[in-house]
C-alpha cells in the first residue's frame, strides 16, 4: 500500500481503441449497463474514450467531482478511502472491472481514491456523453434508476448481516460462517467481511485470555493466608489484611503466621512492576520468605532470602519488603525493611512512629547482609503495613493520595478494629481516586496488639 | 515518555522526560540499551525532566546498570527532582546508583 496517495488525478494518455462490438461485450455484464438494451450499449460504446495509467498513477481522487467511469481493459487498480489514520485499502479491481460508475450518473464527489497497481489501460465513459445519449435512449435513464435502487436494497441486506454478526459476537455466539455471504456481495464488502472476521477472532482470543487471568487471580487470592484464629496466641492480635491488584493479578503480597506459640511473623512486600511478570516473582518471593522464617537468626535468614532472590535473576526483578517478628508476650518487634515504604506504628497514647528502611530492596545484591532493627509495641498500639499503591493512588488530575491523607485516614480509624481501619484507608483512597484507573497494586495490613 | 541523546566527548548523555512507568518501561529500556552500543559505555542519565518513576522504571535503571557493569563501563544519574529523589531515598536506590547534582559533575564522574 503506498504511504501517501498521489495528489492529482492523472489525465491518462491515449490508446488504440478496440472494436465497438468488443467494447459492448465488456460493458454489458456490469449491473449498471446490464439493464441497457443492445442499441443503448452500442451507442455508449461508440462514445467511449480510452486511457492508460502507469503503475502508481491516480485514476481518480476521493472528494473530487466525478465525471467519468472506467472499465479496466488490462491491469489492476487499488481502491482506497482516506481516514485520519491513513489510507485504507478497500478493494483491488481487475480486468473488466468497473470503477467510479456513480460519477457517471450523479454529481456526487468521488467516494474513494483509485490508484493503478500495475500499468493499466481503461475504457472511459464520460458523464457528458452519457447524459446526451439518454435523451436519445430513454431506457438508459430507467436502467440507471433501477440499478441504484437495487444497490440500496443490497446494502441494507449486507448491513443486516453485519449487525447480526456484531450482536452474535457480543453474546459469544459468533460463527465465522455468518460473513461468508458478504464475501460474494461486492469487492468492498468482501474486504470488510475479512477485516471483521479478523477482529472477531482477536476479541474471542482476548476473552479467553481474560478467563485464564481470572482463574489465576483466584489462585493468587487463595494463596493469601486465612484470618488468624482469635484464640490461644491469636487472642492478643486483631489483624486484618487485603490485597487488590491493579490488573487481574498483582505483584504485591502480604503474609502472616504464628511461628510458634509466642511469635507472629508479618510480611508486606511489593515486587517491581505489575501484572504477570510481577506476580510470578511474587510467588517465588513468598515461598522464599516462608522457607527462611524458621531460621534461628533473623538476620541470617533474611540475608539468605535476599541471596536466593538475587541469584538467577537476569530480569533484574526486585522486591521491597517489610518483614517483622512480634514477640506476643513482650511486644518486641524485630524487623527488617528492605527499601519498602515505612510502615506506621500508631501509638495508643497518641502520635505515631515510622519504621524506616534497614537496607535496599531484595533481589539486587546477592551478598548484601540484612540489618535488623527493633521497636516495642505497647498494648493498644497499631502496626499498619501498606504498599505504595496507597500513597501513589492518583486522582483524575494526576495528584497523589500522599502520606498526609494516609495519616489522616489512620487517625480517623483510631479506636476501631483492624478491619475497620483497613476499610477506612481503602475507602479514603477510593474516594480520592474517584474514577481514575488503579495505577498500582494496593495492599494494607493492620495489626492491633491487645495482649 | 520522551528520550533524547547527545554525545559529549566519549560520554553519552541521555535525557529522560515525562513519566517512567510500566508502559514507558519497555521503550525506555530499548532506548537506553541502544545508547550503550559501541565500546565501553560512559553513560550519564539526565533525570531533570522526569516527573515520576515507578518500580518498573527503577527496574529499567537496574537492568541498564547491570549491562554497564558487564561492559566494564560507568553510569551516573543527575538532576533528580524532589519526587524522584524521594523514591530513590525510600527504596534505597540512592545507595545503589551514583548520583550527581548536575551535568558537569556527572560527565566528569563518568568519563
Amino acid at each position: 500500500m503506498p504511504a501517501e496517495l498521489p495528489s492529482l488525478p492523472d489525465a491518462g494518455s491515449a490508446v488504440v481503441a478496440p472494436p465497438l462490438e468488443e467494447i459492448a461485450r465488456i460493458l454489458t455484464p456490469h449491473p449498471i449497463f446490464a439493464r441497457f438494451d443492445r442499441g443503448s450499449v452500442l451507442a455508449v460504446a461508440a462514445q467511449c474514450g480510452f486511457a492508460t495509467y502507469p503503475a502508481g498513477a491516480a485514476l481518480m481522487r476521493e472528494g473530487d467531482p466525478g465525471t467519468f467511469a472506467c472499465v479496466i481493459l488490462e491491469g489492476e487498480a487499488d481502491v482506497f478511502v482516506e481516514l485520519p489514520a491513513g489510507p485504507i485499502h478497500l478493494a483491488t479491481i481487475g480486468r473488466h472491472g468497473i470503477i467510479g460508475e456513480l460519477g457517471v450518473f450523479t454529481d456526487l464527489p468521488r467516494t474513494a481514491t483509485v490508484v493503478a497497481r500495475t500499468d493499466t489501460m481503461v475504457i472511459r465513459i464520460e458523464q457528458d456523453s452519457l447524459m446526451k445519449l439518454s435523451a436519445d435512449y430513454p431506457s438508459i435513464g430507467v436502467a440507471i434508476i433501477r440499478e441504484l435502487g437495487g444497490r440500496l436494497a443490497n446494502m441494507n441486506h449486507s448491513l443486516a448481516y453485519l449487525t447480526y454478526a456484531a450482536e452474535a459476537l457480543g453474546h459469544d455466539q459468533y460463527d465465522p460462517a455468518f460473513l461468508d455471504e458478504l464475501t460474494s456481495q461486492s469487492a468492498e464488502l468482501a474486504t470488510f467481511a475479512r477485516v471483521f472476521g479478523g477482529m472477531a477472532a482477536e476479541i474471542r482470543a482476548k476473552q479467553h485470555r481474560r478467563e485464564e487471568m481470572q482463574a489465576a487471580a483466584e489462585i493468587q487470592q487463595s494463596i493469601l493466608p486465612a484470618p488468624l484464629v482469635r484464640e490461644g496466641p491469636g487472642e492478643a492480635i486483631d489483624l486484618h489484611a487485603e490485597m487488590h491488584p491493579a490488573r487481574e493479578i498483582g505483584g504485591d503480597f502480604y503474609d502472616y503466621f504464628l511461628i510458634d506459640a509466642n511469635r507472629l511473623a508479618v510480611t508486606v512486600a511489593d515486587v517491581s512492576g505489575k501484572g504477570i511478570p510481577a506476580s510470578l516473582f511474587m510467588a517465588v518471593s513468598r515461598t522464599v520468605m516462608r522457607s527462611v522464617s524458621s531460621a534461628a537468626d533473623m538476620a541470617i535468614g533474611m540475608a539468605e532470602a535476599n541471596r536466593l532472590l538475587a541469584t538467577q535473576n537476569t530480569a533484574c526483578m526486585f522486591v521491597t519488603m517489610f518483614h517483622g517478628v512480634l514477640d506476643l508476650s513482650s511486644g518486641v518487634l524485630r524487623y527488617c525493611n528492605a527499601g519498602h515504604n515505612p510502615p506506621y506504628l500508631l501509638r495508643a497514647q497518641g502520635g505515631h512512629d515510622t519504621l524506616g528502611a534497614t537496607g535496599i530492596p531484595f533481589g539486587i545484591d546477592a551478598d548484601m547482609p540484612c540489618r535488623i532493627d527493633e521497636t516495642v509495641l505497647h498494648p493498644g498500639d497499631t502496626l499498619f503495613l501498606f504498599s505504595d499503591g496507597i500513597t501513589e493512588a492518583f486522582d483524575t488530575q494526576g495528584e497523589e493520595f500522599g502520606a498526609a491523607r494516609l495519616e489522616a485516614a489512620l487517625e480517623a480509624g483510631r479506636g476501631g478494629s483492624a478491619a475497620e481501619l483497613v476499610s477506612g484507608v481503602l475507602g479514603a483512597t477510593a474516594a480520592f481516586a474517584a474514577g481514575a484507573d488503579q495505577s498500582d497494586d494496593i495492599t494494607c495490613l493492620a495489626l492491633i496488639f491487645r495482649p | 515518555m520522551e528520550f533524547a541523546q547527545e554525545q559529549v566527548g566519549d560520554v553519552v548523555i541521555v535525557k529522560l522526560a515525562g513519566r517512567l512507568d510500566s508502559s514507558a518501561a519497555q521503550p525506555a529500556e530499548e532506548s537506553l540499551t541502544r545508547a550503550l552500543a559501541g565500546g565501553t559505555p560512559h553513560l550519564a542519565i539526565d533525570m531533570s525532566a522526569l516527573q515520576y518513576i515507578s518500580s518498573a522504571g527503577l527496574r529499567v535503571l537496574l537492568v541498564v546498570a547491570k549491562k554497564v557493569q558487564q561492559a566494564k563501563g560507568k553510569v551516573v544519574l543527575f538532576g533528580l527532582g524532589p519526587n524522584v529523589r524521594e523514591v530513590f531515598s525510600i527504596s534505597g536506590f540512592d545507595k545503589i546508583f551514583s548520583i550527581e547534582a548536575d551535568a558537569a559533575s556527572a560527565v566528569a564522574a563518568v568519563r
